[in-house]
């Protein structure tokens, strides 16, 4: 018989559709209801059937269902006729009844009914119940016009005898209090009594009510906030919840008021942190995540260690895995930014790797990885590789995503990493799981290529997926030929060509192929290689390889070729007497552009322009360079999720300039913050669009690229042609970007020329290269082109050279009329511009420290050595003190920290804290003194720390 | 022999029920009539915003008095309330002479509502203290009640402030609806 049972059980659980169960609250029908609801007219009321009916009808209203007008009134009044029971056999009905009219949203012309009987139940003296009920329905039907008949029933319920009739009265103060009008009147006039409750008051929701309605009433007067949040910090409070609001609202007045001074700040402080012991565990951690969240915003008056026991202990394995959650989540947030004390509670975190509850497992996975240090990671490695076999899918793939992270927080780490990501290859065979692996080997190839690219090759030989092995051949393709011992690689790739199905066998030739065009040594080989693939059984693998042999034979590689073959090139390349020329393009294109065709783009082009090449004889003129995408920038997971991570970041440090906005108004470094992400965004468009032209091409792909600077304007934006520049900076080379836009709408722009008059430069930086528009390309009404100067930093004599360039733009302009399109005439204009400055602004990337990391970070650099601090001091030809400021700010381009930009009047002497990352890699930060003097002005001195003394050099040389 | 088993029974099912719904014009005195039943003393009285229902006991019945406001918003409500409704009281302010036209039509729109077919109909003439107060004969010479075919009607004379007439109203209703 019990396994009768325990069979139908399961059954049950597997198919839930075909199961006969039903509860009496599935598949109810709302017209069957409302025909049912005729039982409440009846001369004899069956109560169980009511409170039955009533109870189905609330399960709905609470679902989010709603009746059709006609039905919702039916229904109303039916219930309403319930008003008569009133028996003590039948209050459980008529809570009912009370709960379905607050519930249903009956319509406002009916809904009145019920006022005159509602008013006699909140004024009648002898049932709590109906009074306590009928007062919360009351407040919510009722509308300004009577609100004010109801007023001393609120006050008297207020002081009532019994708590729920004064817990009644404050939910529905809160309520109306919302309703805004006479409303919020009432409520208004009854703040002593309510403050009384909280205060006073025995009963804790009662004191959670009042708290509430209390603080929404003073919200606006900060200074009465904190009165009020003072006083109760002196009474005692009954329960968990009250204290945990306390809490919360003592952080908020913390936040909302930039005036608060250190005692008030140092009492409350002190209550907090006298809840983090002895309480119940929801207030230790609301006290503990509120002082960490408190240290991100006053640094470090704050004591964050103690909290941080808290949470450690709520996180501990004895915890209810609620705390473990609520106190790891707080602990990772805390991870990012300050891994140091998250470290120290290395084992516990440690043992909860292992827990029952995925979520918490996974969030201590997490905290770790972002944790742990050098010391620890291979412990750390080796202990998660001992649990993942144990874990379900999606949370091993999670881990191997984190450990991308891992990497990019420890980049010397990598041969550790390396090794637990090959022991995972061989771990799990699920090809999600597997291409996440080598996804994330992908990532860290970059500081480990030889190892990498070894453990990749050796693993397309075990792997059974096709799409992963592509993957892998393709980005052999690219890696390997700079690997030391490139012709390695070939043996792993051909071995495919001969093993493998079709698409792998390509996809090889490709490979090949690329080897062949990167590595000349090899050239002559692989074209053997090659040759043997022309017998393929595959279509795609035979033409690839008779393309690929094509574009890479040169003269005198004739031999290598079949005979027929031979011919078959030969009297291609004569027909097409330009195609020797273009091969070089072609193999540019192919293998060393930086860019691949969008294939979303082009089939979105060719779908656009079906009709017009089904019907023209004409070829289309195809603009590549509109279907280009980026092959930059990891196509990988795991780099989005490193991208996402520094979106998380970004998001954090915006939310905490959000906190640092409400305390002072506006400051520039709100904006300056921004900028980062934004500079990103720009530079890749830009670069990508750089790297298309073709006379640019050369010189970028032979050069390595550092840096971008960020946009800076050259005219004014409201001119007619608005000129902006970018400069990029290489390892060789500078290319300033200008970006032109027409915004006449009755020109075309063409024939745009740079003509760069004269170059300044102290370190005589010299103009190699202009890049103009290329013939026929035209800039009209609302798009924006590109010019280029080229700049070599051969014979300069520093590495991060400053300039000043005076140049002009020449442009002919063509006029059209704007209805028909027409071409009206053209003439030649010279367009004079301002002049460029290659600056130190544009070589750092402004980047602000978190509110009360300055220090830290100041401390850190400077204890590094002495050589890396500089300091000198200049006159500055400045007169007010806000524009020094704000022109030093400018000069250097940095972030501003700690909102020191902003100017007291007092002072004689302004102290102005900056931070960047110089070629967005090198830390600086800045110290300046700004004060006038009689005799010399403005003076500036300047204090310089970076890790590199050069770097400091160039900041002071710069000023002068 | 029946009589007493019709006792021994009543004592069983305990007390009969009424429905009774009380309507008419705006201050024409239904919710002071209501609690002057119930309390048996004269409250203050606001205008009702909805209805008042309470139950009335009078000689072993149980009347369930529904006295649903007169105002004219409240009136497009009424019929909310018919269903299963016995009987019927309509309240007249005697001295309210420029309205009673009003009431007429009220009260033969409402007879005319197919719920209400069989409620019995008791019309109480309030206000009949007051001087200028209409008779009864007047009164049911402008209500048009010998129009009313095919329904058991009566009217009383009442002052719901001294209490006189209204349980003589009870007594024509609970002789009226029980023999039905």
């Amino acid at each position: 018989m019990y396994k009768g049972k325990l069979k139908s059980a399961l059954e049950f659980g597997n198919n839930d559709d075909t199961s006969e169960y039903n509860d009496a609250y599935s598949n109810l029908n709302k017209s069957t209801l409302v025909q049912e609801s005729n039982i409440f007219n009846e001369k004899n009321l069956v109560v169980t059937k009511c409170v039955e009916l009533l109870n189905k009808i609330i399960f709905l209203l609470n679902q989010g269902e709603d009746f059709p007008d006609s039905e919702k009134s039916k229904i109303f009044f039916n219930v309403t006729k319930l008003f008569q029971v009133n028996t003590p056999t039948t209050q459980s009905l008529k809570r009912l009844m009370y709960v379905f009219i607050k519930e249903l949203k009956a319509n406002e012309n009916e809904v009145f009914i019920v006022i005159s009987q509602l008013t006699k139940d909140v004024g009648q003296n002898d049932n709590e119940m109906s009074k306590a009920n009928a007062l919360r329905v009351l407040t919510k039907i009722i509308d300004d016009l009577y609100v004010q008949s109801l007023e001393k029933y609120l006050k008297q319920a207020l002081i009532d005898k019994s708590n729920h009739v004064v817990s009644a009265a404050l939910v529905s103060m809160v309520n109306l209090y919302k309703k805004g009008g006479h409303s919020t009147e009432i409520v208004k006039k009854s703040v002593n009594e309510i403050q009384d409750k909280l205060l006073n008051s025995g009963d804790g929701n009662l004191q959670y009510q009042a708290l509430i309605m209390l603080f929404e009433l003073k919200k606006n007067d900060q200074m009465a906030v904190l009165k009020l949040l003072f006083q109760l910090t002196q009474v005692k409070i009954h329960n968990s919840m009250t204290k945990c609001q306390l809490i919360r609202y003592i952080k908020y007045s913390f936040l909302m008021n930039p005036m608060i001074d250190q005692k008030t700040v140092n009492t409350f402080l002190k209550y907090i942190e006298g809840c983090l012991t002895k309480e119940e565990d929801p207030v230790q951690f609301e006290a503990a995540k509120t002082m960490c969240e408190l240290y991100e915003v006053f640094g470090s008056i704050v004591n964050v260690e103690l909290p941080f026991q808290v949470l450690v202990q709520l996180a501990s394995n004895q915890s209810k895995p609620v705390n473990k959650y609520a106190a790891l989540r707080v602990m990772n947030r805390i991870a990012t930014k300050q891994p140091n004390l998250v470290s120290l509670c290395q084992s516990e975190l440690e043992n909860l790797i292992t827990d029952m509850n995925r979520s918490v497992a996974s969030l201590a996975i997490s905290t770790l990885l972002k944790t742990c240090n050098e010391d620890s990671v291979q412990k750390l490695l080796k202990q998660i590789s001992h649990y993942l076999p144990d874990l379900g899918l999606d949370f091993k793939i999670e881990t191997i995503q984190s450990t991308a992270l891992l990497y990019h927080r420890l980049p010397h780490k990598a041969d550790v990493l390396l090794k637990f990501l090959t022991d995972c290859l061989k771990e799990e065979n699920n090809v999600q799981f597997r291409e996440s692996v080598v996804d994330t080997i992908i990532e860290i190839c970059p500081s480990q290529r030889e190892v990498a690219l070894l453990i990749l090759a050796e693993h397309i030989e075990d792997c059974e997926h096709a799409h992963i092995q592509t993957k892998i051949i393709n980005f052999l393709a690219e890696e390997g030929p700079r690997s030391k011992n490139p012709s390695s690689y070939i043996r792993f790739i051909y071995n495919r060509v001969n093993l493998e199905k079709a698409v792998i066998r390509a996809a090889a030739v490709s490979a090949l192929a690329a080897f062949a065009h990167k590595v000349p040594s090899l050239r002559k080989s692989i074209l053997i290689l090659l040759q043997k693939c022309l017998t393929d059984s595959d279509d795609e693998v035979r033409e690839r390889a008779f393309f690929y042999i094509n574009l890479l034979k040169q003269k005198g590689d004739k031999n290598f070729l079949a005979p027929d073959v031979n011919t078959i090139t030969e009297e291609l390349e004569e027909s097409a007497p330009e195609g020797a020329m273009e091969k070089d393009e072609i193999r540019q294109f192919i293998f060393d552009s930086q860019n691949v065709i969008d294939i979303d783009a082009l089939e979105a082009f060719v779908t656009q322009k079906r009709v017009q090449l089904q019907s023209s004889e004409e070829p289309l003129a195809i603009d590549l360079s509109q279907l280009m995408c980026s092959k930059r920038g990891g196509h990988t997971r795991a780099g989005a999720m490193k991208r996402q991570l520094d979106q998380e970041q970004e998001e954090m440090k915006n939310s905490q300039m959000q906190i640092q906005s409400q305390q002072s108004n506006y400051s520039p470094s709100q904006q300056q913050q921004m900028t980062p992400a934004l500079a990103q965004q720009v530079d890749d468009s830009l670069m990508t669009e750089m790297a298309s032209h073709p006379e640019l091409a050369p010189i970028i792909n032979s050069s390595k690229h550092i840096y971008s600077s960020q946009i800076s304007a050259v005219n004014d934006s409201q001119a007619e042609y608005v000129v902006q520049t970018v400069k990029h900076f290489f390892d060789n080379v500078i290319i300033v970007q200008y970006s032109i836009t027409n915004t006449l709408e009755d020109q075309i722009l063409s024939d745009v020329k740079l003509n760069i008059s004269n170059v300044e430069s102290a370190y005589n930086l010299q103009i190699l290269k202009i890049a103009n528009l290329t013939a026929g390309q035209q800039i009209k009404y609302g798009e924006k082109q590109y010019v280029y100067a080229v700049f070599t930093k051969q014979g300069c004599n520093h590495p991060f050279p400053l300039a000043k360039i005076q140049q002009k733009l020449s442009i002919k302009i063509t006029e059209i009329d704007i209805d028909s399109q027409d071409e009206l005439g053209s003439y030649e204009e010279d367009y004079k511009l301002d002049d460029v400055q290659i600056a130190v602004k544009d070589y750092i990337k402004p980047f602000s420290l978190p509110t009360g990391q300055f220090k830290d970070a100041w401390d850190a650099i400077g204890s590094d050595s002495k050589i890396s601090e500089i300091q000198s001091s200049f006159q500055i030809p400045f007169r007010v003190m806000d524009e020094a400021v704000t022109g030093v700010i400018k000069f250097f381009g940095m972030g501003v920290c700690e909102g020191s930009d902003k100017v007291n009047v007092t002072e004689k002497v302004h102290n102005l804290l900056l931070s960047g990352l110089f070629m967005n890699s090198e830390t600086v930060v800045l110290r300046a003194q700004i004060g006038f003097n009689a005799q010399y002005g403005c003076v500036l001195k300047v204090i310089i720390r970076s890790l590199n003394a050069v770097i400091s050099n160039s900041l002071l040389e710069a000023i002068n | 022999m029946g009589g007493m088993f019709s006792k021994v029974w009543q004592r069983l099912i305990g007390k009969k029920e009424m429905r009774i719904l009380m309507v008419g014009l705006d201050a024409a005195g239904k919710t002071t009539i209501l609690y002057k039943l119930k309390l048996g003393e004269v409250v203050t009285t606001i205008p009702t915003i909805g209805f008042n229902v309470e139950t009335v006991d009078y000689k072993n019945i149980s009347f369930t008095v529904w006295d649903v406001g007169g105002q004219d918003k409240i009136r497009l409500l009424w019929r909310h309330y018919y269903q299963n409704t016995q009987g019927l009281i309509f309240v007249v302010d005697s001295n309210d002479r420029d309205r009673v036209d009003d009431a007429r039509e009220e009260l033969h729109k409402m007879i005319a509502e197919e719920e209400l077919k069989e409620a019995v109909l008791l019309v109480f003439a309030n206000k009949q203290d007051l001087p200028g107060a209409m008779t009864c004969p007047e009164i049911t010479d402008k209500l048009g009640l010998h129009t009313i075919r095919g329904r058991t009607w009566y009217i009383q004379s009442t002052c719901a402030v001294t209490g006189d007439g209204l349980y003589e109203g009870l007594d024509w209703l609970s002789k009226h609806v029980t023999s039905k």
